[in-house]
């Protein structure tokens, strides 16, 4: 039942950029993909931070799975979108890197969630690394209003409206049904993989 | 007035333990100074253009050689299970680790007050012009690094790869207040005062200190105890 | 292909690496469960072949 549910919500996000093809097809911009990309990182981001109260008020391994697979999600979708925005820079400008405030706010912002992947592969037992990481995704997401708004200072943003036109939402929509489809998929092979090491130590132990 | 007077005793331990031996603030001078050493040859010290940057350059020592003190700071408590001694005493978490932290940030206060002549005296630039704004913004952006290092040390203080992992999760979280560091005292550094566009990162990095020594101070219990 | 059309399939490209990192545990995954499936099942054995203990 949940399978029929996942293939639902993935061929409802093809048919649904499917249906911004016309748009692509006029005027190709990834000016389309990138800020909906960035969209759904935050939105992980947010679930990460979510997920990981809960579970430090509730010691719920789930929650813990949860915010693994959201911070990871999000931090491929942002890749995705840093990636866009340098082809963009490039389109626009020449050079490949522009310290423009929002690709820089955004190459952070993904530095920062990637120590806290690292931290998660440092600490070796299972209940002591899901409390630490829950800490480390709290002073991470704090973090991030802080460096927009200070590199926004730094150097003022400037070229692509940053507006929400409705493809640009529609896109938003789908990618980050995407989003909870690899979240959901990168939740259960967590949750897989902690019964596979205690069923390893049981098996270990006879 | 209990939970001041245990951070007091925490931190008079800890300066004291460091005190008598110095490792860690010798070891924190000495690379601070061969850091400055090794950017006056990047870049030319008598440059004007060297003169600009220099603001950036001096925050970029002062975290460098921080992170030896901080590193030191949880890490020390390791032998003869000191650390468990300390958490299983009658004070609170956040008493023990704002006492580490104030520690710290006096131990890395010393480090940078005596790094700032010798920086000035290489890229000679008139640093005392604007002594009080420097020295705030000093205190600001050290008690950020401080409180954001010292959560990291308690953090690491059992991985493997310890000296690896401090740097690496203190950094990005510093960004916003060491950028704003770097930007404000490049301007104090060379005898100018504060410009009016810049006055917001002064604001940010009290921001900076207040939001994260709360919420350290709330989540520490959970990092030591777990 | 105009360079923006580069950049598109350079995103999608990395979130396709990122299915495939997740294809790819799924397989881990799946192999460890054979090697303990397996495990649990010489274990059995070697147990049932050996006499009860006596009381």
């Amino acid at each position: 039942m949940r399978e029929k549910a996942l293939y639902l919500i993935g061929v409802l996000a093809v048919v649904l950029m499917a249906y911004n093809l016309a748009e692509i097809a006029a005027q190709p911009s990834e000016a389309l993909f990138y800020i909906p990309l960035a969209g759904v990182a935050g939105l992980a981001a947010v679930t990460a931070l979510v997920a990981g109260i809960a579970f430090l008020r509730t010691r719920n391994f789930q929650f813990d799975a949860l915010a693994v697979a959201a911070t990871e999600v999000g931090l491929a979708f942002l890749a995705a979108g840093i990636v866009c925005g340098c082809f963009l820079t490039h389109a626009e400008g020449g050079r490949w890197w522009s310290w423009d405030a929002r690709l820089t706010a955004a190459l952070v912002c993904w530095l920062l969630y990637a120590t806290y992947l690292m931290l998660r592969h440092a600490v070796q037992e299972p209940s002591q690394r899901a409390a630490f990481a829950a800490v480390w995704s709290v002073f991470a997401f704090l973090d991030v209003p802080l460096v927009v708004a200070t590199i926004a200072w730094w150097k003022p943003a400037a070229g692509m409206r940053m507006d929400w036109t409705p493809s640009r939402l529609l896109n938003l929509l789908a990618l980050a049904m995407v989003g909870t489809l690899l979240t959901v998929v990168r939740m259960r092979q967590e949750e897989a993989r902690r019964e596979l090491d205690s069923l390893r130590r049981v098996t270990h132990a006879i | 007035m209990r939970f001041f007077r245990q951070v007091w005793v925490v931190t008079v331990k800890d300066l004291r333990a460091e005190l008598r031996t110095k490792e860690a603030i010798n070891s924190s001078l000495a690379f601070a100074l061969v850091i400055l050493l090794m950017f006056s040859f990047a870049f030319d010290p008598l440059a004007d253009t060297t003169r600009e940057i220099s603001g950036g350059l001096l925050w970029i020592v002062f975290a460098f050689a921080g992170t030896l003190v901080l590193n030191r700071s949880f890490a020390r408590e390791l032998p003869n299970d000191c650390l468990d001694g300390l958490i299983a005493a009658p004070i609170s978490g956040s008493a023990l680790f704002l006492g580490k932290a104030c520690a710290n940030f006096l131990l890395v206060m010393a480090v940078q007050l005596v790094s700032l002549p010798v920086f000035g005296v290489f890229y000679s630039v008139p640093w005392t012009k604007q002594f009080p704004e420097l020295l705030l913004v000093l205190v600001l952006g050290t008690w950020g690094l401080t409180v954001v290092g010292t959560v990291s040390s308690a953090l690491t203080v059992n991985i493997r790869l310890r000296e690896l992992m401090l740097p690496m999760l203190t950094y990005p979280i510093m960004f916003p207040a060491l950028l704003g560091a770097m930007e404000l005292t490049a301007d104090l550094v060379t005898g100018s005062p504060i410009g009016a566009d810049k006055a917001g990162f002064l604001k940010m990095m009290i921001g900076f200190d207040v939001i994260y020594t709360a919420v350290s101070l709330l989540l520490v219990e959970t990092i030591l105890v777990g | 292909m105009t360079p923006i059309t580069y950049g598109l399939i350079a995103a999608w490209a990395i979130l396709v690496g990122y299915v495939l990192t997740l294809v790819n545990r799924e397989k881990n995954l799946r192999r460890e469960i054979a090697q303990i499936q397996a495990m649990l099942e010489s274990g059995q054995a070697s147990a049932s072949a050996q006499p009860a203990p006596q009381n």
